[in-house]
């Protein structure tokens, strides 16, 4: 049972294009989805019965996050809640920047995250952006765990892929260290640790070409995870 | 002083207030978008003309009063497009929720329903007065008609009062500095621009001096 993600944009074309965007990190089922953007005749606006429809469209029963562009997005989104009608804290309209934040949501999603780790993950989707433009994210990503990093298991892998840890290599990297029961975290050099089920942690870690990630693991299937990420990495991510 | 059925507001005569209004932003949409041009996203003419049009399309079907402006206001917030959708919307939904299943209102109790209006498109807009928005044209109204009726004037003085003091709140706008909205963006440069969204507002009080002939 996945969370519901609901795009409020002023504009059809770009919340269709912005879907599409983060559509291309799932690898697996895609969690649930719905547009409410653009008024009916194509002209531009936001429509809070619309996002109510899209809500309980999307609803599966694990909550609902709405990502909104700007303006009266974010009216509308919270009018739409209230139509909606759905429990208190069961739909949340996430802080988020629009793209980056829906992807984050959709990567979050896939594979039964909560509505709090969606939301979470959404809402610090702005700090490799910030990192990589040398701006201050005004504290530690959220995704980012306690600076212990000290796990039973460890190992290492080399980036051998031309892009490093991008993007697409990072959600399948995300989706993989889902499936196990373990607490994975990540290091690169000084970078880190992050999740290892964090897509916006991994892209703070900077990861390039040559860099060797250090892995460590706690928990029943620790050994399986750290074996299944590195031979995942020093693959290439099946990229090469 | 008028007999004490002028004194009542019907289903007729609110479904009359809500075509006038309707009249007089469609007249006035290309005015509303050019203020809208000089501080916002130069929209707000075309979206409050779209939106009250569909809203024409079901005023003869109300049978109470309640019902009239809770499909009035629906229809605002699912046609407008722009934050004028959800904040009209509201402002009528919350009046119908005020009012009852009823087919006509005193002058006190419209004047209980505006003020439940305009509180819940506070509490939605979380808005102040002075931030240049149609609270500055609302607000004093509202208390002007409160004022009138308290101090014993009949609906049609009440009726004018307001839209008076609705008039003055639109002029005072102009030298406001912006806070919310895409106008706010624009900080210090939004000074010296009437607000579109007080200026449609006071379009509610012209229109219901209209119908009553005050």
């Amino acid at each position: 049972m996945a969370v519901g993600i609901v795009v409020v944009s002023h504009s059809r074309a770009l919340a269709d294009a912005a879907v599409d965007l983060a559509m291309q990190m799932v690898h697996e089922d895609p969690p649930p989805v719905a547009v409410a953007a653009g008024m009916p005749d194509g002209g531009l606006g936001t429509d809070a019965a619309a996002v109510a429809a899209a809500i309980t469209e999307v609803d599966r029963g694990a909550g609902v996050a709405v990502l909104v562009d700007m303006g009266s997005a974010l009216m509308s989104a919270e009018m739409g809640v209230e139509f909606a009608g759905l429990a208190e804290g069961t739909v949340r309209i996430l802080a988020a920047p629009f793209v980056e934040g829906l992807t984050a949501a959709v990567v979050r999603a896939v594979g039964g995250a909560t509505l709090a780790e969606v939301a979470e993950e959404a809402e610090a989707a702005l700090s490799p952006k910030l990192a990589a433009l040398g701006m201050t994210t005004g504290g530690d990503a959220p995704a980012e765990p306690p600076p212990s990093g000290d796990g039973d298991v460890s190992g290492e892998a080399v980036l051998v892929n031309e892009t490093g840890l991008h993007a697409r290599p990072a959600a399948l990297f995300v989706a993989e260290a889902r499936r196990f029961d373990a607490d994975i975290q990540l290091r690169n050099g000084d970078a880190g640790p992050v999740k290892a089920t964090s897509s916006i942690g991994l892209a703070t870690l900077n990861a390039r070409k040559g860099d060797t990630l250090r892995l460590t693991a706690t928990g029943p299937q620790a050994r399986e995870a750290v074996d299944t990420l590195v031979a995942l990495i020093s693959a290439g991510f099946g990229e090469l | 002083m008028g007999s004490v059925s002028e004194q009542l507001l019907t289903l007729d005569l609110l479904a009359d207030w809500l075509r006038r209004y309707a009249a007089i932003v469609d007249e006035h949409k290309t005015y509303l978008t050019e203020l809208d041009s000089a501080i916002g996203d130069a929209d707000h003419g075309a979206n409050m003309a779209r939106g009250t049009a569909a809203v024409l399309t079901h005023v003869d079907d109300a049978t109470t009063i309640d019902a009239l402006l809770k499909k009035a206001g629906m229809t605002l917030v699912s046609t407008v497009g722009g934050t004028s959708g959800p904040l009209y919307g509201t402002l009528l939904m919350k009046m119908g929720m005020a009012t009852g299943s009823v087919v006509e209102l005193s002058a006190e109790d419209f004047g209980k329903a505006l003020r439940a209006g305009l509180e819940g498109l506070v509490a939605r807009g979380k808005t102040e007065l002075g931030d240049k928005t149609m609270v500055d044209a609302l607000a004093p109204a509202l208390d002007a008609y409160d004022a009138a009726l308290a101090d014993g004037s009949d609906l049609h003085d009440a009726v004018a009062a307001a839209a008076q003091a609705a008039a003055a709140g639109r002029d005072a706008t102009t030298p406001m500095v912006a806070k919310k909205g895409r106008a706010s963006y624009l900080g210090e440069r939004s000074a010296g621009h009437q607000d579109p969204g007080a200026t449609s507002s006071t379009y509610l009080f012209d229109a219901l001096a209209d119908v009553i002939g005050a």
